[in-house]
């Protein structure tokens, strides 16, 4: 045991020597075992009584954070469970920690406890009427999560499984199916066409490696804001023609209403050299050769609407923005874009139900110095008025993303849960509480600096949960089984995304085919043709269509041509 | 040569003991003068010191901090470590008059 009690000061005055000093000895030697029995009490409570101290003042934190709503995030030391009301749990919050600590097995335990209380529970209106949407670059939390549905799905009857389909929409791309996407549709996202022209713009520059110099942005902003206006999606041929062939420009601006669009594109030969409107339309041509990114957003608003597409309105969303099929920077630029979309109706959703946004990988969405960063930061400010909470989850935060943005973060956020981390470990230390004996300032700076060695080599799972006005708790993220192995019988992962991508993803999606097809609409009537195309019967945002069911491109022709389609029975 | 329970049992130790007792006291009681004139200065400061002792902790006069008698030390003569009152030393029967204290270090004097 160290000698806390030890000191090197001189003592001058401690050795004198006295002629009493025998006696003393002597009455020393008499209370001798007294004496040794006392210093054993008090080096026991010096060491146990912080520890016990910080175990009592846990429990009560527990205690206090806990209710009758509350979701598990965890095991203090003692095995004690601490939950954490839905209240606090969706507010904004911080999970930081490096790569392979835990967040993602956190993030799973508290999204499967949702997912799994609102599937037991259909009308306990506190567990069901959560909605969230994770927006997923790495795919690991998008994967397991999908398999958690699957494995959900095939415990339930028949009713149930209906209900839980219908409750969530999959955001995800393959050669085979993507989820439709229209970016320059401006109904129902509760903006201007100018502003969101603005937006899509910002963030498809700020997420291109390529450089945009000024006349190009602005011929860009231009372009988008026509897009957004006409209801169009983004077409190279339709693009290359509006730029270069006056008589088909004339003929589109003929349904423009806004005069600043139209004196724009009027004059766009004289306003507009010809190399920069060649280097936005390379830029677009580029941006297309991906047939994912064709295929989603090239289906034009208007056809969507007839597509048996499972679109908004569904509580759960699950987004993949992986680059497994396109590159990083457009993976993020259609997470971008996503999480605009969200900021944009979040002001009007329902305050009734909470609403939870999960970032995974935030650093890399917020690195860049564009338009999101100061949506993101008003809404994770202001957003909590209307019951949206914003969870970041993000390694090395404080390195990837400059200190006043990440100062912004920890005074905006509710609760930070930290994981094995160095630089994070800082803004703990005031919050957590003594385990050990203290004694002068030396002592102080020992245990600051032994508690940052603590935390850097944290264990995988455990973390620290930190709610504003609370000690931080040490926590440790229970087990969370692989899907799989809870059913009986055992099914594989390959299985469970085998009904994940048959049950879910394939409803919110639109078969290549079928986009080519309605792609080949759009162009035969509007590029080739020079028309505007109805606008089509608009439905109101978060219902779907009555419209009868497409399924195949044989159908959306029909329709296109203005023949009904095939009632499906 | 012995150990020291063999060197107890022998007759010279105890001559030893009692010559070395004899000449204490004869000390003792040659000083037993001085000793009754520094009576009324010193029991007071012995009494109070032992009744702190008794207690078990005193205040830092510096810092205020409440300093333990009792627990592990170190002895500052011998450099045996223990559990005791930080005032006497089981090892090599030193008494400290006083102690640093555990925050400052100023010297808290107890006798």
């Amino acid at each position: 045991m160290a000698c806390p009690g030890r000191s090197t000061a001189p003592a001058a005055t401690e050795d004198t020597v006295s002629l009493f000093d025998p006696l003393l000895g002597g009455w020393f030697r008499w209370r001798q075992p007294d004496d040794e029995a006392r210093a054993h009490a008090y080096e026991d409570a010096l060491v146990q009584g912080p520890a016990r101290a910080a175990s009592a003042a846990w429990a009560r934190a527990a205690t206090t954070l806990g209710g009758r709503d509350a979701l598990s995030f965890g095991t203090l030391p003692s095995g004690d469970l601490v939950s954490v009301r839905r209240a606090e749990a969706f507010r904004s919050a911080l999970i930081i920690g490096a790569s392979g600590a835990g967040k993602t097995r956190l993030l799973l335990h508290v999204l499967g406890t949702i997912l799994r209380e609102g599937v037991a529970a259909p009308e306990a209106s506190t567990s069901r009427d959560v909605l969230f949407e994770l927006v997923d670059p790495k795919e690991e939390t998008y994967d397991v999560l999908g398999q958690m549905l699957a494995a959900l799905w095939l415990e339930l009857d028949d009713e149930a499984k209906t209900r839980l389909t219908e409750a969530v929409r999959v955001i995800d791309w393959s050669p085979d199916a993507v989820t439709p996407f229209s970016p320059f549709d401006v109904h129902g996202s509760g903006t201007t066409p100018a502003y969101l022209a603005h937006l899509r713009t910002d963030i498809a520059i700020q997420s291109s490696p390529a450089e945009y110099p000024e006349a190009v942005r602005q011929a860009l902003f231009m372009l988008h804001r026509l897009l957004v206006t006409c209801r169009f999606p983004l077409n190279y041929r339709f693009v290359e023609r509006l730029f270069f062939e006056r008589p088909f420009r004339t003929r589109i601006l003929e349904g423009v209403a806004d005069p600043d669009i139209r004196a724009y594109f009027t004059a766009v030969e004289a306003l507009v050299a010809p190399q920069t409107l060649r280097a936005l339309l390379w830029r677009v041509h580029k941006d297309l050769s991906f047939p994912e990114i064709r295929l989603s957003e090239g289906v034009p608003p208007a056809a969507l609407e007839h597509l048996a597409v499972r679109g908004s309105g569904c509580p759960i969303v699950l987004g993949n923005y992986s680059s497994r099929f396109l590159p990083a920077a457009k993976s993020r630029e259609r997470a971008n874009h996503r999480v605009t979309d969200v900021l944009l109706r979040a002001p009007r959703r329902d305050v009734r139900w909470p609403g939870l946004l999960v970032l995974e990988e935030a650093s890399a969405l917020l690195s860049g110095r564009g338009e999101l960063t100061e949506p993101l930061l008003t809404a994770t400010r202001t957003l909590r008025s209307v019951g949206l909470g914003i969870w970041y989850v993000a390694q090395d935060l404080q390195n990837a993303l400059p200190s006043p943005l990440v100062r912004m973060l920890q005074l905006n956020t509710r609760w930070w849960a930290v994981f094995q981390t160095i630089e994070e470990a800082e803004w703990l230390y005031p919050h957590v509480l003594p385990t050990g004996h203290v004694a002068g300032p030396s002592d102080e700076a020992a245990r600051h600096r032994e508690f940052l060695r603590r935390v850097a080599g944290l264990p995988r799972r455990e973390f620290y949960l930190a709610v504003k006005g609370q000690p931080a708790l040490p926590l440790q993220v229970p087990l969370v089984a692989d899907p799989g192995t809870t059913l009986t019988p055992r099914r594989t992962d390959l299985e469970l995304r085998d009904i994940f991508q048959r049950e879910f993803a394939r409803p919110c999606q639109v078969a290549a085919a079928v986009a080519e097809a309605a792609i080949h609409a759009w162009e035969a009537e509007v590029v080739d043709g020079g028309g505007l195309p109805p606008p089509g019967p608009r439905t109101p945002s978060g219902s779907t269509p009555t419209a009868p069911s497409i399924t195949s491109a044989g159908d959306l022709l029909r329709v296109l041509e203005g023949a009904s389609p095939p009632v499906e029975p | 040569m012995f150990s020291g329970s063999i060197w107890r049992l022998t007759v010279v130790y105890w001559i030893v003991r009692a010559i070395r007792c004899g000449i204490l006291a004869l000390l003792y009681l040659l000083a037993s003068p001085v000793y009754l004139l520094l009576v009324p200065f010193v029991v007071p400061r012995l009494l109070r010191g032992l009744r702190i002792v008794r207690q078990g902790r005193i205040a830092c006069p510096a810092c205020a901090l409440p300093n333990s008698l009792h627990r592990f030390t170190t002895c500052r003569r011998c450099g045996v470590a223990g559990y005791g009152c930080r005032l006497y030393c089981a090892n090599c029967r030193r008494v400290s008059h006083g102690f640093p204290c555990d925050r400052c270090t100023a010297l808290v004097p107890i006798f």
